[in-house]
């Protein structure tokens, strides 16, 4: 039961995390691969806030989202100027250099010894010390993202994200200032993801560079393929699987370093699988073109 | 100076080949093709596990071997991965992810087999050469610098050049009067493997090789050639000079300094925009 309890509070993490890729590269129609860079920021800010600084967290979890949102942000300029492969490729660069700098700025990130300690979270008198007190926790703050999503999405607003996502040019045409969409829809994603980070450092209390590399972006982005790009459920089934997946393969034995190589090469043979005969995954909408 | 200058030179030499490498690939294939940094992975385990194994064989024949297996499972690769997508005219964006998980592939099963740790020989002692030069570093410059000229007599000078220029113009009409593309490509991806390949051989010999390191390689080239232009062969040929010239400028302010030069790439893309739009083809250009 204890190991259960702690495998659904990752997965509500990761769930977060994937919902916040689903947003930019479901309903938006990017591909953005720094969706654990900005995990990162939010996981680093909250951490050296309360470490550090000895931030409650709360306010740490706010400066958590605003990071994040801001991260997003300074993605969305560059969406705005060139088309959806230079996105790629900026997210790329961005979380190469958020990576490089997680590990060199070691006077505020521990470098790649990270940084220890992160308390756990309180509120006033509530104090979140338990498995099972993490799992209510980490519920309440995913459930409401995914019911913030749920809404952007059913809204005026989310109809014109998804028409970003099928033909810019009409969408512009029809009145509505796409450069405004897209900078809110990466800053919602920014934040979502920071928010994520900051669940994630307070949960595990130790954070290092290790977990906020490009193959975890590729891991994030694996969940909305799997699943299925353009709707929520498609992030809830395809993390579901891909957080699962591992714990089953800990039962064969394998070392844990092993474990990350072999997650690796199964993601990507699962992606390209995906991307040949299902680019919409399993409950999705959008199938990238 | 001199030493930093020395050092700016060998690596604008590699950078600059896997650069052309890229912007050929590109022209052929629409997008980046990011499993050249694999090959580069590759061939350098390769070599390394040939020489560790085999000493007495030397240097030359663990290279050939190396290089030409590497170019081999390019193409087949080529063959099994990316031609269903080319077949199913798959757009730019999934071109890009497969390329993106075929590097994922082929580098975490390096990382399986072999581990993360740096692999190389350490050679760098045997000989001097003048200007503080090892001989290490002096063939990663003549190899690079040679195939460079000859990659670019070729592109400019050849049949073969021009024939890759008419497919990026527009790849239709030059199925139509005759050009064999798949041919092509298949010939391109081989050789830009083992060119990677073969860069990757040099550098175990005294830098060394891990599975990830390629990735930053291949991000200063893509940054390079975004910078110079995509026009082939010559924009990405200064681009990447360039920047490796500016990247051993910062060296001596900036420790971070891929940091700095990938930053460069992302206010290059938000600030200098019009630069990055793609020559048209002849069919967007009469459509």
């Amino acid at each position: 039961m204890p190991y259960l309890i702690t495998l659904l509070n990752l997965l509500l993490i990761y769930l977060m995390l994937s919902v916040s890729t689903n947003l930019v590269l479901g309903y938006g129609g990017f591909f953005v691969f720094v969706q654990a860079g900005i995990f990162g920021i939010g996981a680093y800010a909250s951490a050296v806030l309360t470490t550090k600084f000895s931030f409650g967290v709360p306010p740490a979890l706010g400066m958590a989202i605003l990071c994040g949102a801001l991260a997003g942000l300074g993605l969305s300029l560059v969406s705005l100027r060139v088309n959806k492969d230079y996105v790629v490729l900026a997210s790329i660069a961005l979380q190469q250099v958020l990576t490089t700098v997680f590990y060199a700025a070691e006077g505020i990130t521990g470098g790649p010894y990270g940084i220890t300690g992160i308390p756990l979270p309180s509120f006033g008198p509530l104090g979140i010390d338990t498995p099972l007190k993490f799992l209510g926790y980490h519920f309440s703050l995913t459930g409401l993202g995914l019911f913030l999503a749920w809404r952007w999405m059913g809204s005026p607003y989310g109809l014109a994200v998804k028409g970003l996502r099928e033909d810019e040019v009409l969408t512009a045409t029809s009145g509505i200032d796409t450069g405004t969409v897209k900078l809110k829809l990466f800053a919602l994603s920014g934040g979502m993801a920071g928010l994520a980070g900051a669940m994630y450092a307070h949960y595990i209390t130790y954070i290092d560079p290790t977990s906020f590399t490009l193959m975890e972006s590729v891991f994030i982005v694996s969940t909305v393929l799997l699943g299925g790009a353009g709707t929520l459920w498609g992030s809830i089934i395809g993390t579901a699987i891909l957080v699962g997946l591992p714990e089953l393969l800990k039962f064969l034995k394998i070392s844990s370093s092993a474990l990350f190589f072999i997650r690796q090469i199964f993601l990507s043979l699962l992606i390209l699988l995906i991307l040949y005969f299902r680019p919409q995954g399993l409950k999705g909408e959008y199938a990238p073109a | 100076m001199v030493p930093i200058l020395v050092l700016a030179l060998i690596e604008a030499g590699y950078i600059g080949l896997i650069a052309l490498c890229l912007n050929l690939l590109y022209l052929l294939t629409r997008s980046f093709y990011l499993a050249l940094g694999a090959w580069f992975s590759v061939g350098g385990y390769l070599f390394f596990y040939i020489v560790s194994r085999e000493p007495e064989l030397g240097i030359l024949f663990p290279l050939l071997g190396a290089t030409g297996v590497t170019g081999a499972l390019a193409l087949l690769l080529e063959i099994l991965i990316f031609e269903p997508f080319y077949r199913k005219r798959s757009g730019e964006l999934v071109l890009l992810m497969v390329s993106l998980m075929v590097y994922t592939l082929l580098t975490n099963l390096l990382a399986l087999k072999f581990g993360t740790d740096l692999k190389f020989l350490n050679l760098s002692s045997e000989m001097n050469l003048p200007f503080s030069l090892t001989w290490p570093q002096g063939l990663r410059l003549l190899v690079s610098y040679l195939l460079m000229g000859l990659f670019i007599f070729f592109s400019v000078r050849s049949q073969v050049g021009l024939k890759i220029r008419a497919i990026g113009e527009d790849q239709e009409l030059a199925q139509v009067i005759g050009i064999n593309v798949v041919r092509l490509r298949r010939g391109a991806v081989v050789l830009s493997a083992l060119i990677s390949a073969l860069l990757g051989s040099l550098f175990v010999l005294d830098l060394g090789i891990d599975p990830y390191g390629s990735f930053d390689i291949l991000l200063l080239a893509i940054t390079g050639m975004l910078l110079g232009g995509l026009q082939f062969p010559f924009g990405a040929l200064m681009g990447s000079l360039a920047i490796v010239f500016l990247k051993h400028l910062f060296i001596l302010i900036f420790p971070i300094v891929n940091a700095v030069i990938f930053s460069l790439l992302f206010l290059a893309l938000i600030f200098r925009a019009e630069k990055f739009r793609l020559p048209q083809t002849g069919a967007e250009r009469s459509a």
